[in-house]
């Protein structure tokens, strides 16, 4: 469980973090568990199909996420570039926002992560590191994922301009949709805790 | 040799809202207790644990560990302390042998070794065949077995339990009994809470009873025993918790249980 490419890219980083006082060793072990059990969750899109050992379902899943946005090409050929991300953004939204809230309640949700890992001696700091890094990680490939190639095919419909335009939305974008589905749950524990 | 005090508590009080849960509780805990502390459903037994192991805070008073307030010191005394959650909370979809790796790592142990160790010690508990399987095929009392391996992987001196032995055989019942009871003769402080009566006097030498915010006995079976002129640990319980309608409860229950229905 510890040969992930992501955490490879960290370690070039590690010296960074000691310097902002996190417990890098810490850090990684926590974020390796973490990819364990993504690559081992059966996401949503897959709720239906048979459960096999040792495939890496949340890679899988990204193949489906770039079907989906694929939807959104035929609208970057529309003349009039309101029209035209409004609509993109909109398709964007929903999609990225509600695998977000599907798949992924249980790592913005993780409860167990309380008992499990306060209790240890690990700070804090380097925890909610974790955890933010984690969420970073899973919205960057979703979003990848989904955008990746209409973003590719704008470069050469609208030009240069555009795709970086395009980029930094989307970048923008996901901050938007993290915000919005942890608002949405801080509301639903907030009225139905019970 | 003079025994060194681990945990004492001075005057904490503990709300959640407008409830009181913990009322000025003093309490002194010494290397090789073990303390069965007990106390009604909801009295506060987990929220103490939880104030010592700081996942609760906010409350007034100290709480002194190691000799050192709470408040003062960063979380590396918790590399002294092994916990067994009341509910086993595990990482359903790694294995046993990658939980354990994980939560050696935690406590800063070294990989190949903690692996070693994990594996000898789920030999001696006879689950070492389903070490590399996911921990969601697990039963209640395999999940247990894990647990208690998890807490006691780095050595630690203070070791919390909660509700350990539920879920588990006759036999492993008897195995985890006399671990407790070696590790405290090894000076290891033990914290217990249970509802289960019968293991607490068996396995506590100090038995701690919690009820309504406040410590309504401390002392040893014995001394309890002498206190309240009562043969079981069951029956000190019940009169000290003030409960004695038990037979009353029972009948209306079974009453409305076989009431017509209309």
């Amino acid at each position: 469980m510890n040969n992930f490419a992501t955490l490879r890219l960290l370690d070039r980083f590690a010296p960074l973090f000691r310097r902002a006082g996190i417990d890098y060793p810490m850090l990684r072990l926590i974020l390796s568990l973490k990819l364990t059990m993504d690559t081992r969750r059966v996401p949503t899109v897959f709720a239906q199909s048979k459960v096999k050992e040792g495939k890496n379902y949340f890679i899988r899943s990204l193949w489906i996420y770039a079907l989906y946005g694929l939807s959104v090409i035929p609208f970057l050929f529309i003349d009039s570039y309101f029209f035209q991300l409004s609509i993109i953004f909109g398709i964007l939204m929903f999609i990225l926002m509600t695998s977000m809230i599907s798949d992924f309640s249980s790592v913005l949700l993780d409860v167990r992560d309380r008992n499990m890992m306060m209790t240890k001696p690990v700070d804090q700091r380097t925890i909610s590191t974790a955890k933010m890094l984690h969420i970073t990680m899973y919205m960057s490939l979703l979003t990848i994922a989904t955008a990746g190639i209409p973003l590719i095919v704008s470069l050469f419909v609208n030009g240069i301009g555009f795709f970086l335009l395009f980029m930094a939305e989307l970048i923008l974008l996901n901050f938007l949709i993290l915000m919005m589905t942890a608002l949405v749950y801080f509301a639903i524990l907030k009225f139905f805790d019970g | 040799m003079e025994r060194q005090e681990v945990i004492r508590l001075e005057h904490v009080t503990k709300r959640f809202g407008d409830k009181l849960v913990l009322e000025d509780i003093d309490l002194s805990v010494y290397e090789g207790d073990i303390i069965g502390y007990i106390g009604p459903n909801g009295a506060g037994k987990s929220t103490t644990v939880k104030m010592m192991l700081g996942l609760v805070d906010g409350y007034e008073g100290n709480i002194l560990i190691f000799g050192e307030n709470l408040k003062n010191q960063d979380h590396t005394y918790k590399k002294r302390i092994g916990y067994v959650p009341e509910n086993a909370e595990l990482y359903d979809s790694l294995t046993a042998q990658e939980y354990l790796a994980f939560i050696a790592g935690l406590y800063g142990l070294e990989e190949e070794t903690a692996r070693e160790k994990a594996h000898r010690l789920m030999m001696k508990f006879e689950i070492d065949h389903v070490m590399n399987a996911r921990l969601s095929s697990f039963s209640k009392g395999m999940r247990q077995k894990v647990l208690i391996i998890s807490s006691l992987l780095h050595n630690p001196d203070v070791l919390f339990l909660d509700e350990p032995l539920s879920g588990l055989d006759a036999n492993s019942m008897l195995i985890v009994r006399e671990i407790l009871a070696q590790l405290s003769a090894q000076g290891k402080t033990i914290f217990y809470s249970s509802h289960i009566m019968d293991i607490v006097e068996k396995i506590s030498n100090r038995i701690v009873l919690i009820s309504d915010g406040h410590i309504a006995a401390d002392g040893t079976f014995d001394e309890l025993k002498e206190q309240n002129q009562k043969g079981s640990l069951q029956d000190i319980f019940n009169s000290l918790t003030g409960f004695s309608q038990h037979k009353e409860i029972a009948e209306d229950f079974v009453a409305i249980v076989q009431e017509e229905l209309a």
